[in-house]
């Protein structure tokens, strides 16, 4: 079982990894990644949290809020 | 019938050696070429994002399968659709050959989703299922939500997985084998998501493209094992892989397409593991794989078994390719593997192909005389005053094939001049299902199709220079420009002669979309507010960043017939900005959206320098 701090701080070292501009994140923002750079920061998820990540929570997740509430989700 | 779980390991892959006397694709159906193949040893092999062996599949299997399940799908009338999501997974190759010995008509649908990407995603599915009037639709277990979401209110019989279609009633005996006049499958070009085009391919038209490559492209031999991590619900992953390993009794080692986005490391990895001698890509996927796999990556790798290393799909950039060569030197990859080849999916899906073992071969013309005079003079050294430009030899176009290079009034050229490509042979379309405007204007009553492509020959020899149409292709996905535009179109300050929508080079060779729109408002804030909606709505729907330009009324170049020219618009965009390339336009603010004034845009006072070069995006999209 994981908590919303513990995805949340994969989530932000994943995307500390995958963008190098080190602008601030907004969490209900959008994430503005290219398809390249989603792939490899779900990759940069997966293995923080050893998870494996569904198409259809990829597919609900365009904020950084979402993405961490979809991951949270699989749990239950 | 089995399911892939993550956690599932087997012990074995499917031997490279069939057992069988070899057949390179001389059969007159798929069926044939399935029933042959089921003799032997071989099959498809699935791995999982660990690396991992997750599913064996037998042709032997494979086709025991599909015949249960054809006994359950030709109640549904010979010659119907049938949507099947696309995605890498043996429940996809059991659907497609059911529909082969049912009589229906298989109709790959994309995989591909960007993250938050579900309504555009369901949107373009719905559109699909729509255009084709498939009678039921198939997706493997991770895509069937989605997929039912969208055949929601449409008039499709049944809609599952594998097990919902097997929960069907059987029939006792199979209806006839399909007649070689039959179509074989409909396959979307990766083109527009509001005007979808389904090239209709005949079971000869195919088996005649396979022949075709598996003899004169390159001699498939008894111990070729195929790597694959193409798509399904593309034409070189489709018809080359899927079809292709079964017409030629070959095994085949699938990495799912996301897998291989989100871990490159992998594909080299089996192809060392499994001494694989064949695997395709387009150039993009080189570029990702050189980019991601870290030196300690290539360690204990040996990639010397790799004979064919097929580059196609999209223009072929010399420089990606060495530095492919280069990063993998130590894992003993050969550069002389490197074989290019063009084709499309009107073609079924192979036109040429280069000579095998001669690597890649760059022709050097004059770039002044190609821009001025459509006119590919060979410079064998650059000088000083005159700059070059490279074009990978695409090779001669297989037996059957004939190709002509026409200027615009439709004269054929001769050698060493520019122009548009026309093919004409037994591999071409029957045109696009239900859409007789669309085939009229690619297909001639005598059977020769406008490729759409620009390019040159040299004696057999086939280069490719560019596109006529207006494609974009972004992350190796092709983007149609009016669905964005139409997208613009859709904000209330906005006509439909307002907007134009184009690619520019980007970073390494890759291209950059590039939306400008004209608008009557003046307020900086409200057209920053628009600039930054139109980028924000371009990205929900397609998953890529564009550059939004927006500028004063009348500023977009008309044609005679009272178009917008996008190829003006390019060229006046690139010239508003004084770049000839997107990675060097220096932006008002951070982010891509622009506001033009008057003249090249400055810098900000603030201090925000030239946006850093898009290295990343020329990586894979098909995820």
């Amino acid at each position: 079982m994981r908590d919303r701090a513990t995805v949340a701080k994969a989530i932000r070292e994943a995307l500390d990894v995958v963008r190098d501009d080190g602008a601030p994140i907004d969490p209900e923002g959008e994430l503005g990644l290219d398809s390249t750079q989603a792939m490899e920061l779900i990759m940069e998820i997966e293995e923080r949290l050893d998870v494996s990540i569904p198409v259809e929570t990829l597919a609900d997740a365009r904020t950084f809020d979402q993405l961490c509430a979809g991951i949270l989700r699989l749990d239950s | 019938m089995r399911e892939l779980r993550d956690d599932e390991v087997l012990e074995t892959a499917t031997a490279t050696q069939s057992g069988i006397a070899l057949r390179r694709a001389n059969f007159r159906t798929l069926t044939e070429a399935l029933d042959y193949a089921a003799q032997g040893r071989t099959g498809f092999n699935f791995y999982n994002g660990r690396g991992d062996l997750a599913c064996a599949l037998g042709y032997r299997e494979l086709r025991e399968k599909a015949i249960q399940v054809a006994r359950r799908l030709q109640a549904f009338g010979r010659g119907s659709r049938v949507g099947l999501v696309a995605h890498t997974h043996p429940d996809f190759a059991v659907m497609f050959f059911a529909c082969q010995y049912a009589g229906l008509v298989p109709v790959p649908l994309a995989a591909t989703i960007h993250l938050g990407g579900r309504s555009a995603y369901i949107r373009h599915l719905r559109e699909l299922i729509r255009d084709c009037g498939a009678v039921a639709a198939f997706a493997p277990p991770d895509f069937v939500g989605l997929l039912h979401e969208a055949a929601g209110e449409l008039p499709v019989g049944r809609v599952g997985t594998l097990d919902d279609f097997m929960a069907l009633p059987a029939l006792e005996a199979l209806p006839g084998p399909p007649a070689i006049h039959e179509l074989a499958y409909l396959q979307y070009t990766s083109g527009s998501t509001r005007f979808p085009r389904g090239t209709m391919i005949t079971q000869s038209a195919a088996m005649a493209n396979l022949e075709g490559i598996f003899n004169h492209g390159f001699e498939i031999a008894a111990d070729d094992r195929f790597c694959s991590w193409l798509p399904f619900y593309h034409d070189m992953g489709l018809v080359g892989i899927v079809l292709g390993c079964v017409a030629t009794q070959r095994s085949v080692d699938f990495l799912g397409t996301r897998d291989f986005a989100m871990r490159p490391r992998l594909w080299l990895k089996l192809i060392s593991q499994n001494r694989s001698t064949i695997s395709f890509s387009p150039p993009f996927g080189y570029a990702l794989a050189a980019r991601r796999v870290r030196l300690k990556d290539a360690e204990g790798i040996d990639l010397s078994s790799w004979r064919i290393a097929g580059v196609g799909a999209e223009m072929i950039h010399p420089e990606w390719l060495v530095n492919f060569a280069q990063t993998l030197a130590s894992a003993r990859f050969n550069p002389r593997a490197f074989l290019p080849c063009y084709g499309m999916a009107e073609c079924s899906l192979a036109v040429s192909f280069a000579p095998v073992g001669a690597g890649f071969d760059v022709d050097f013309v004059d770039s002044e005389r190609l821009a001025q005079h459509n006119e590919a003079v060979a410079a064998p050294s650059a000088g000083a005053e005159r700059r070059r430009s490279g074009f990978v030899n695409c090779g001669k176009a297989l037996p059957g094939y004939e190709v002509e290079v026409r200027d615009e009034a439709g004269r054929t050229l001769p050698d060493r001049h520019c122009g548009r490509i026309y093919l004409r042979g037994a591999s071409v379309m029957s045109g696009y299902f239900g859409n007789s405007e669309a085939s009229r204007e690619v297909l001639s009553e005598d059977g020769w199709l406008y490729t759409g492509d620009l390019g040159y020959r040299v004696g057999e020899s086939l280069y490719l220079t560019g596109r006529a149409k207006d494609l974009l292709i972004i992350n190796g996905r092709n983007i149609w420009p009016q669905d964005i535009e139409h997208l613009a179109e859709q904000q209330p300050q906005l006509r439909a002669t307002d907007t134009s929508a184009f690619s520019v080079p980007g970073g390494e060779g890759g291209e950059a979309a590039v939306l400008v729109v004209q608008c009557r408002e003046t307020d900086a804030t409200e057209l920053d507010l628009l600039a930054e909606r139109l980028r924000q709505a371009v990205y929900a729907e397609f998953g890529i960043e564009c550059r939004v330009d927006v500028v004063p009324p009348h500023t977009l170049p008309g044609t005679s017939s009272g178009k917008l020219s996008r190829s003006s618009a390019r060229k006046q965009f690139l010239e508003r900005h004084g770049v000839t390339r997107a990675a060097d336009l220096v932006w008002a603010k951070r982010g891509f959206a622009c506001r033009s004034t008057a003249g090249p845009v400055q810098p900000s006072a603030s201090g925000h320098g030239p946006l850093s070069e898009p290295a990343r995006s020329i990586g894979a999209s098909m995820a």
